[in-house]
C-alpha cells in the first residue's frame, strides 16, 4: 500500500501554496508538520481529491487517484480542518447520512456507528443535536464520520483542535491501533499530537517539504543544538532576547530552567539535551516561538 | 433510495423549510378564503321585506341561489332576456351603465344577468378603437351574439396581429374548438384566479428559499469537503440533492395548490367549474376550457414554470460559495420575469419574460394571463402563442439547468 505524491504544485493567484512536493507515503501514521500557511491543508485537500493540483499528481498503488475516482474515495476517510455539519441533525442522523454517502448498507452503518460511538465515547450524546455539543465532541463526531467506512487511507487535518488532553490521548491511541496496514496522514502544528505515534513525519515550509523521515532521523541534525541551563529568574528577559528559548520552567530558589536552541551553548554551564521533534519544529519555524511573529529577526537566531 | 430518504429527512428537519411549509399551507387557506370577503349582496329580509346587506360567505350563498335561475348554456335566448331586462331599467333611471343604477335596483333583475352584460358589450366593441358602447346603444337582438364573437376575434386579430397571418390562422383554428354556446354557473370568479397566481408566486419565493442553500450551504460550512471525498459524494449526492429539492418544492406546490383549489371551489361551488372561461374573462379568449380546466391548466403550467425556476435556482446554488449570495440571486430570479414584463417594451419584453426561468410565475406575467389574453411571439413570419412558448421554454430549461447544476457541482474545485 502506497500513496505517492509526485511533484505536486498549487498556486492561489501569485502565492505558491504547494511548490513541487513529492512524497512517498507508506502504511503507518504520517505526521505532516508545518506552521500556519505552510501549505499543509492545500496538500491534504489535493490528497483527498477535493482539489486539483496545478501540476503533478497523486497516485494510490501506482494509479492516479483521479483515474481511480470513486474506488479511491471508497477506501478514503477525510476530516477537513473545518468540520461542516448540519445543525438540525443529531449525531445519529449525521452519521447515518454520512454512512449513506460513503456507500455503507444499513446493517454496516449500524455496526460501524455503534463501534465508533463507543471508541470515541460519543454513546451518551448519540441523540443530541450536533450544534449543542462542545467543540471537542463535534470534532470527535467529525473523526467518527472519517472512520465510518473503515478507510485504508485516512487523512485528518488538525484532528485534535478543540480536544482536551484526555481526548487527545484517546484519539492518539485509537489512531495507533487503527493504523495497522493503513495509511494515516495527520496534518498538525501541534507536535506532541504525532511525536510518539507517527511512523514517519514530513515538515512543510513555504509550500515545500523541508524534511521527512522518522522522528529519530529528523531530530538527528538537532544533536548538539538543544541545551538546558538553570538561570536566575531576573535574567530570563535578557536571555529571551538573546536566545531561541523553547521552554521555561520555574525551579526552587528563584531559578528558572531554560531549554533553548543554538549552534553553540549560549549560557555558561549549559548542558546538551536530547532533541525532540518539537525542537526541530521550532528550529525550522522560529516565527512560531514569538507572540509577535517576529522570531526570525531575533538576535541569536539558530540559522 | 436510502440517500434520497436521508436527504429528504434533512430537508424536512431544517427549521426554515418546516416554517415555510406551514406558512404556505396557511396562506393557501387564507388566499382561498379572501375573495369571499369582497362579495356583498343586497337582499330582502323575507319576514320584514327590508333591504339587508349580506357579506362574505352569506352573500356568496345568496348570489348562487339567485343566479341558479340563469345557470346552464348561455343561449341567444338567455342573452335576449338579459337585454330585455336591462333596457327598461336603464331607461327608467336614465343610466348608461349598470354601476350608475341605485343598489336596490341593481340587485334586482339586472343583477341576475349581470355576468352577461360585459360580454355582450365586448361583442360589439369598435373594431378600431376597442371601445364598448353603452348597453342602450346596443342592438337588442341577440340572435347573432356568437357570430359577433367570431367577428370580434377577427377584428382583434387584425388590430393586434395584422402583420402575422400565421398568428391569425392559429388563433382562428383554436377558437373554432371553443364550445358554443358558452356555459355559465355562478361561483369561482377572476379574484379567486388572481389569488391562485399570487399563491403560486409565493410558493415560488418559498421554494427558492428552500432550494437556494442546496449546494451553497455545504460549501459555506465546509461539509462539501467531506462529501466530495466520499464514495457517492459527487454525482450521486448531487443528483439526490437535486431530486430531493425538487420533491420538497414540488410537494409543497402540489399540497398548497390542492388545498387552495379544494377550499376555493368548496366555498364558491364546484358547479361553477363548468362555466366557460370566455364568460369569466373575454369572449375572444382562445382556449376551449371551462373554469375547472383553466384551474388545472394554470396549476400545471405554473408547476412547469416552478420547476424551471427551481432548476435555475439549484444551478445558482451549485455556483455560489455562500447561502446569502445564492438566496439573493434566487430571489432576483423569481422577480426577473415580472420586472421584464413591467420595464421592457411589449415585443422584447414578451420574449424575455417567456424565455426566463419561471416566466409563467409572477403578478404581471402569469400563465393565466397568457391563456386568457391574445399574445404571440414572432420570429419573422412565424408566430408562437405565448402559453405554448412558456411551456416549451420551461420544459427545455428544466433538464438544461438540472444538468448544469449537476455538472457545476461535480466539477467544482475551490
Amino acid at each position: 500500500m502506497e500513496l505517492r505524491i509526485e511533484n505536486v504544485s498549487k498556486n492561489f493567484k501569485e502565492k505558491k501554496a504547494v511548490d513541487g512536493v513529492s512524497l512517498r507515503i507508506t502504511a503507518g501514521i504520517w505526521g505532516l508538520l508545518g506552521a500556519n500557511g505552510s501549505g499543509k491543508t492545500t496538500l491534504m485537500r489535493i490528497v483527498a481529491g477535493v482539489m486539483e493540483p496545478a501540476q503533478g499528481q497523486v497516485l494510490y498503488d501506482g494509479i492516479p487517484i483521479r483515474t481511480l475516482g470513486r474506488s479511491y474515495r471508497d477506501i478514503f476517510g477525510y476530516l477537513p480542518q473545518e468540520f461542516g455539519f448540519y445543525p438540525e441533525f443529531t449525531v445519529k442522523d449525521y452519521l447515518e447520512y454520512a454512512a449513506a454517502i460513503k456507500g455503507l448498507s444499513a446493517r454496516q452503518t449500524k455496526r460501524r456507528v455503534e463501534k465508533l460511538l463507543e471508541s470515541l465515547t460519543l454513546t451518551e450524546v448519540y441523540k443530541k443535536k450536533i450544534v449543542r455539543l462542545s467543540g471537542g465532541m463535534k470534532r470527535r463526531v467529525g473523526i467518527a464520520q472519517a472512520l465510518l467506512n473503515d478507510p485504508q487511507v485516512l487523512v485528518l487535518d488538525e484532528p485534535t483542535s478543540g480536544l482536551d488532553p484526555g481526548e487527545r490521548i484517546r484519539l492518539r491511541n485509537l489512531l495507533s491501533g487503527f493504523a495497522q496496514e493503513r495509511i494515516v496522514l495527520i496534518s498538525t502544528h501541534i507536535v506532541s499530537d504525532i511525536e510518539y505515534i507517527s511512523t514517519r513525519n514530513a515538515l512543510m515550509k513555504q509550500g515545500k517539504i523541508a524534511a521527512s523521515g522518522t522522528t529519530e532521523e529528523l531530530v538527528a541534525p538537532m544533536e548538539g543544538k538543544v541545551y538546558t541551563c538553570l538561570v536566575p529568574a531576573e535574567e530570563v528577559r535578557y536571555y529571551e532576547k538573546k536566545l531561541r528559548i523553547v521552554n521555561l520552567r520555574n525551579e526552587e530558589g528563584g531559578q528558572v530552567s531554560v531549554r533553548y536552541l543554538a549552534e553553540e551553548p549560549g549560557i555558561e554551564g549549559s548542558k546538551e539535551a536530547v532533541p525532540r521533534l518539537e525542537d526541530l519544529y521550532l528550529w525550522m519555524f522560529p516565527a512560531d516561538m514569538s507572540y509577535d511573529g517576529k522570531g526570525e529577526q531575533r538576535e541569536g537566531s539558530g540559522k | 433510495m436510502r440517500m434520497l430518504r436521508l436527504e429528504l429527512k434533512r430537508l424536512y428537519k431544517t427549521r426554515l423549510n418546516g416554517i415555510l411549509l406551514i406558512l404556505s399551507l396557511l396562506l393557501s387557506v387564507l388566499f382561498a378564503y379572501l375573495p369571499t370577503t369582497w362579495v356583498s349582496y343586497l337582499d330582502r329580509d323575507e319576514a320584514t321585506g327590508e333591504a339587508v346587506w349580506r357579506q362574505g360567505l352569506e352573500a356568496v350563498q345568496c348570489i348562487r341561489k339567485v343566479r341558479s335561475q340563469v345557470e346552464g348554456p348561455v343561449t341567444p335566448d338567455t342573452l335576449q332576456k338579459a337585454m330585455d331586462t336591462i333596457r327598461p331599467v336603464l331607461e327608467e333611471y336614465e343610466a348608461a351603465y349598470l354601476y350608475a343604477l341605485p343598489s336596490e335596483v341593481f340587485f334586482g333583475a339586472p343583477f341576475l344577468y349581470e355576468p352577461f352584460y360585459s360580454r355582450i358589450q365586448e361583442s360589439v366593441m369598435d373594431p378600431d378603437t376597442g371601445l364598448a358602447p353603452g348597453l342602450l346603444q346596443i342592438d337588442p337582438d341577440q340572435e347573432t351574439f356568437y357570430l359577433r364573437c367570431d367577428r370580434r376575434l377577427e377584428a382583434l386579430l387584425k388590430l393586434e396581429q395584422g402583420n402575422y397571418p400565421s398568428a391569425q390562422a392559429f388563433a382562428q383554428r383554436m377558437y373554432e374548438k371553443v364550445n358554443k354556446p358558452f356555459s355559465y354557473y355562478d361561483g369561482v370568479g377572476t379574484e379567486s384566479m388572481d389569488y391562485l397566481i399570487i399563491l403560486i408566486f409565493v410558493i415560488a419565493i418559498f421554494g427558492a428559499a428552500t432550494a437556494a442553500p442546496a449546494f451553497s450551504s455545504d460549501r459555506q460550512t465546509g461539509a462539501e469537503e467531506i462529501w466530495r471525498a466520499a464514495k457517492h459524494g459527487r454525482l450521486k449526492l448531487g443528483a439526490v440533492k437535486l431530486l430531493a429539492a425538487a420533491l420538497v418544492v414540488g410537494g409543497m406546490y402540489f399540497l398548497c395548490t390542492t388545498v387552495y383549489l379544494v377550499v376555493c371551489n368548496s366555498l364558491f361551488g364546484w358547479k361553477s367549474l363548468q362555466s366557460s372561461l370566455q364568460i369569466l374573462y373575454s369572449i375572444s379568449s382562445l382556449p376551449a376550457l371551462d373554469i375547472g380546466g383553466l384551474e388545472i391548466a394554470v396549476t400545471a403550467g405554473g408547476f412547469l414554470s416552478l420547476l424551471s425556476l427551481m432548476s435555475f435556482v439549484l444551478f445558482l446554488s451549485a455556483r455560489q460559495n455562500s447561502v446569502a449570495s445564492s438566496m439573493a440571486l434566487s430571489f432576483l430570479a423569481c422577480v426577473l420575469p415580472m420586472l421584464a414584463a413591467i420595464v421592457l417594451p411589449d415585443g422584447i419584453g414578451d420574449w424575455v419574460r417567456c424565455l426566463l426561468p419561471g416566466g409563467g410565475i409572477g403578478l404581471q406575467n402569469s400563465f393565466l394571463y397568457e391563456l386568457v389574453d391574445l399574445h404571440f411571439l414572432h420570429v419573422g413570419q412565424a408566430s408562437f402563442w405565448t402559453p405554448y412558448a412558456l411551456l416549451i421554454a420551461a420544459a427545455a430549461q428544466v433538464p438544461l439547468f438540472l444538468f448544469l447544476a449537476l455538472f457545476s457541482y461535480c466539477r467544482r474545485r475551490r
